[in-house]
């Protein structure tokens, strides 16, 4: 059983009406679901619907993505009645994007493709050639209006910042779909349930705000959540979890990628501003602007660290135990 | 006359006209009003930037912009502190002094808006618990708190009573064309100025930096002085005196390496990197980066990225007016640096003809000593020689000012002298004489004057020039002296063989003694007695081939166009002030009738130059580049002599070419727009193409058969 998706029933048959009259850009932090939402949604595809799903992490081109698809195709012949096999030999290689466009069109019934981890393939391309990731960017906002298909886009950053950075616009055409952290009751279900400790409630409370539901975070919590048999878990026993859980560094990557920004310096600073506690969005707009920052510039960074899911709506760290590990790390 | 510290007092349309680059803090500001007067309730208001960055200046623009004026309660900068909260909210609120003075009318209004100026100063003379106090009072009693400080510190401490309390704008410093757009609404210049007047716009602009203060200081400086680099000068005398306490308020608000830094920055030659900078103040690279980053923002340090490698920062400082500012303040042998440092702080303005001005315009002193720093003392011998024309009877102080030059020499002291008998200054030479007494030359010169009485001049002029020929400026002593001979007097025999071999050396000299000294009288030394004469290096070698060709002398032209020709390839001449002279005349393109051209210069004052500069005329194959080289000679010329003869030739020579050549006159005149010998050349031609039209003028009609060409006369 898949535990991350407790709870998420709700959400499947709106993303399932949503998918079925548009495309849809699935938004969320690392951590909060989103591959699990996609894997759902494959393996229980809405009536009369054939769903693809691929992980961009590691394309480093539009072709290389067809052949994944290609490929992909092949091994789910049986299930594509064999269509894009006979059609593998008849694509043309200078225009990958057209040729998926001939591949799907020959898909049978409703089609809908996901891609998943689309942040990473444009960073990969901007990294080398910022002209051509803003191309595939067009390319990808294009697919909304693909005929054939409907397309999910997902990836732990938001497409809108990403765009901007580029220069571009991400059409409001597309059908943006926030994806939550897990409700309360099966959040603590799931962590009671991987949890070897006995829990009680104050334990599993705390436990779900510092993880804000999030579900690889409740699992990895849960992991290192550890007491004597015999007795139930106490807070300090979270507690110690916690901290064996950030001794391993596990926002690594969320780090990464703050540091590979343009802003690096003025999105970690803000970062750590939003860990002081009692701080809000006053407070780091005014301590940027201490450190040199100009007021918009400020304001920028704040609704660029929104739209890569590290604040909320009201400017605080939306994970708890981020902010713990920002604390510890200052 | 602006007042850059109170602009509370100023007029709300003044204000409004004079706000530059400020837009969007003011929008934000009056809306954040304007929503709390509407029954909104948004953050309180901050203000932050630099002292002079235009703080008080936005908090009082608002003021004047909001729908209700009146709702504000205004807390002036100068409000003294209390350590108590509730006497500051007691006076925040306006209470009644003792006398009963309020600073704003009592109102019963229940949303009121509270301005505070400083109020970083207000909260620094409280504890911690009283600044939790005076949130508690500012809270409950619902006014809306826009404040203004130097940091935005007070906001940002974890455990300050205001943290978090504050929606914040740090305004920094202007950009270059918005400066230029406040010193202009400041000093009411014209926008498009004349060159001079925009030089200087940009160099103030550049030395004030973005700092609106001392934008609007120096902006003053211009309004409000004489409208020439004098004013100019006394202006910014007083604008470095105005904004001592402006700099030295704002060194001090720095922190300890803030500081440091800056005065690396100011005593550096050059743009430090950081890592330079690091090694100067002794600090770490992240520390300096950090504090480099904050002066940046407040606008005290502009960084640039190095052109070969982006990683590389360049440091300097945002306003070099800073740098004078900190010099004047702690150099501790200031007497000794104030001479070098009003230069530069001048040089840095103005030109260094504008400086030569304040100099000569300014009484001895200050002035005189310092633009001996940035000029040679021959430049300011030749400022003085133009004061001489400009007002003959300065002299004695002309004199004093040349006596007084660093480094003067013996041969500033003769040409002085020549001036003082040409202008007929008499009593001048005698002062001068014992003023010099070590100057046999002088002496042999009141000598001269003493002997137009007697009646033996020819005597004592021939050994004046046998004793002092050799002295560098005896030509133009001599030629002054010449000249005071009265007309009865002008009745000299020519100079005997013995007393030409003495004669015939002197340069340029001789050249008048050739030709007629006196109009209507023979010449004093024969042209035969030229004939051996060796022309290599002579500096007159032109004039005596021009010469040459009024007397028919084949002999000295061809010998005259071999010097010049050796000449070409000799970089002695080729790099140095005859590097002018780099083409012989054109046999396609003759002289013009150089009599006619002779008797006119000399009925307009001019000397024995006239053959040189017809001569010159006639190289109407000259390259622009030779041609340029020509013109900056003569304007060197007409200021080392300030005889107008020098002027006068340059412009009948011009004229020559012109009419034997228009195409080519226009040519080179187009290289050269800005000589004022073309200029007067251009004017005199445009006047003589009036001649169709009808009779010129009698001075225009005599220079139109002098250089017009034959045919067309």
């Amino acid at each position: 059983m898949n535990f991350s998706y407790l709870g998420r029933e709700a959400f499947r048959d709106l993303l399932h009406e949503a998918v079925l009259h548009g495309s849809v850009l699935l938004e969320g932090p690392r951590g909060v679901g989103k591959t699990t939402v996609l894997q759902q949604l494959e393996a229980h595809p809405p009536d009369g619907s054939t769903v693809l799903r691929f992980d961009l992490q590691g394309v480093e081109s539009a072709t290389q993505l067809r052949d994944r698809m290609a490929k992909h195709a092949t091994l789910a012949r049986n299930r594509l009645e064999g269509v894009f096999a006979q059609l593998l030999g008849n694509w043309e290689p200078k225009d990958p994007w057209e040729s998926l466009e001939r591949l799907l069109v020959r898909a049978p019934g409703r089609c809908i493709v996901l891609f998943d981890e689309v942040q990473l393939y444009l960073d990969h391309l901007a990294r080398s050639d910022r002209e051509r990731a803003r191309r595939e960017l067009v390319q990808l906002d294009a697919l909304r209006r693909s005929s054939t298909a409907k397309f999910v886009l997902t990836g732990s950053v938001s497409l809108v910042p990403i765009a901007r950075s580029l220069g571009e616009v991400i059409s409001p055409d597309w059908r943006r779909l926030p994806l939550p952290g897990l409700e309360p009751a099966p959040a603590k279900a799931m962590f009671h349930h991987l949890c070897d400790a006995i829990c009680g409630e104050p334990v599993l409370t705390e436990a779900i705000r510092v993880t804000a539901g999030y579900p690889r975070w409740i699992e990895r919590l849960a992991a290192e959540t550890r007491c004597p048999a015999g007795r139930e878990a106490t807070l300090e026993d979270l507690e110690a979890g916690i901290d064996r859980l950030l001794t391993s560094n596990p926002f690594v990557l969320e780090l990464r990628h703050v540091q590979r920004s343009s802003d690096a310096a003025i999105l970690d600073r803000a970062l750590r501003l939003a860990a002081v506690p009692g701080t809000n969005r006053n407070a780091m707009i005014t301590s940027l602007q201490q450190a040199g920052s100009s007021r918009q510039q400020a304001i920028e960074v704040l609704l660029t660290l929104r739209e890569t899911f590290f604040l909320d709506d009201h400017d605080a760290l939306a994970l708890p135990l981020f902010q713990r590990a920002l604390q510890r790390q200052s | 006359m602006l007042d850059p510290f109170t602009p509370w007092q100023e007029d709300p349309d003044q204000l409004e006209a004079r706000t530059v680059g400020r837009s969007e803090p003011a929008a934000w500001l009056t809306a954040a009003c304007d929503a709390y007067l509407d029954g909104g309730s948004p953050s309180w208001c901050l203000v932050t930037g630099a002292r002079g960055a235009g703080k008080s200046h936005l908090l009082q623009l608002v003021r004047h912009r909001i729908t209700d004026p009146a709702a504000v309660t205004w807390i002036g900068e100068d409000t003294p502190v209390e350590p108590d909260a509730a006497r500051l909210w007691q006076r925040l609120q306006g209470a009644p002094s003792r006398w009963g003075w309020r600073p704003e009318p009592e109102s019963t209004r229940t949303r009121r808006l509270l301005f505070v100026e400083g109020f970083d100063r207000l909260l620094a003379a409280l504890k911690p618990i009283e600044r939790w106090s005076l949130r508690h009072e500012l809270a409950e009693s619902g006014y809306f708190l826009v404040a203004s400080a130097v940091s935005p510190s007070i906001a940002t401490g974890q455990d300050d009573a205001f943290f978090g309390q504050f929606d914040t704008w740090s305004i920094g410093g202007l950009d270059l064309e918005q400066a230029e757009a406040l010193f202009i609404a400041v000093s009411a210049e014209d926008v498009q100025a004349e060159p001079g007047v925009l030089k200087r716009r940009k160099a103030l602009v550049h030395l004030a930096g973005g700092s609106p203060r001392a934008i609007v200081t120096l902006g003053n400086a211009v309004r409000n002085c004489r409208p020439d680099e004098v004013g100019t000068a006394e202006g910014l005398l007083q604008a470095i005196q105005t904004l001592v306490t402006h700099y030295q308020q704002r060194f001090h608000d720095l922190p300890a390496l803030g500081q440091q830094i800056l005065v690396a920055l100011a005593e550096a030659p050059r743009q430090l990197t950081a890592t330079e900078v690091k090694d100067i103040t002794g600090s770490t690279s992240a520390h300096v980066s950090a504090i480099a980053r904050v002066l940046e923002a407040a606008g005290t340090l502009v960084r640039t990225p190095d052109v070969r490698d982006k990683r590389v920062a360049h440091y300097a400082l945002a306003e070099p007016m800073f740098r004078y500012w900190l010099e004047y303040r702690t150099t501790p042998s200031w007497e000794q640096t104030r001479v070098s440092w009003f230069a530069r702080l001048l040089a840095e303005v103005l030109s260094p003809e504008q400086v030569l001005n304040v100099w000569w315009s300014s009484p001895p002193g200050v002035a005189r000593e310092a633009v001996e720093s940035t000029h040679h003392p021959v430049q300011l011998f030749l400022r003085a020689m133009a004061g001489l024309r400009e007002d003959p009877s300065n002299a004695s102080a002309i004199v004093d000012r040349v006596l007084e030059l660093k480094g003067h020499d013996a041969w500033m002291v003769t040409l002085l002298a020549a001036r003082l008998v040409d202008m007929g200054l008499d009593a001048s030479v005698d002062d001068l004489c014992k003023r010099v007494p070590a100057s046999p030359i002088l002496s042999a010169c009141v000598d001269f004057l003493n002997s137009l009485q007697t009646g033996d001049s020819r005597s004592v002029f021939v050994r004046l020039l046998r004793e002092h020929g050799h002295h560098h400026s005896s030509s133009a002593l001599g030629w002054a002296l010449l000249r005071r001979v009265p007309r009865e007097q002008q009745t000299w025999e020519r100079f005997t063989p013995d007393e030409a071999s003495d004669v015939i050396p002197i340069p340029f000299l001789r050249i008048g003694l050739l030709e007629a000294p006196w109009p209507g009288k023979p010449p004093l030394l024969q042209w035969e007695a030229i004939a051996e004469f060796d022309l290599e290096g002579a500096p007159d070698v032109q004039a005596l081939v021009a010469l040459a060709t009024r007397h028919g002398d084949a002999a000295i032209f061809r010998r005259g166009c071999d010097e010049l020709q050796r000449r070409l390839d000799d970089p002695k001449y080729s790099a140095g002030t005859q590097g002018f002279f780099l083409e012989c005349p054109d046999p396609a393109c003759p002289a013009p009738d150089s009599d006619s051209l002779a008797g006119l210069l000399w009925a307009r004052e001019s000397n024995a130059c006239e053959g040189h500069m017809s001569w010159l005329a006639s190289c109407a194959s000259m390259t622009e580049k030779n041609f340029g080289s020509l013109l900056q000679r003569f304007q060197r010329r007409e200021f080392l002599y300030d005889f107008p003869m020098f002027r006068e030739a340059n412009v009948t020579a011009l004229l020559a070419l012109a009419l034997r050549d228009r195409e080519r006159f226009q040519t080179l005149a187009s290289c050269q727009p800005e000589s004022p010998s073309i200029r007067q050349a251009i004017h005199t031609l445009e006047q003589l193409d009036e001649r169709a039209n009808g009779p010129l003028q009698p001075e225009l009609e005599l220079v139109w058969q002098a250089v017009a060409p034959p045919e067309r006369r």
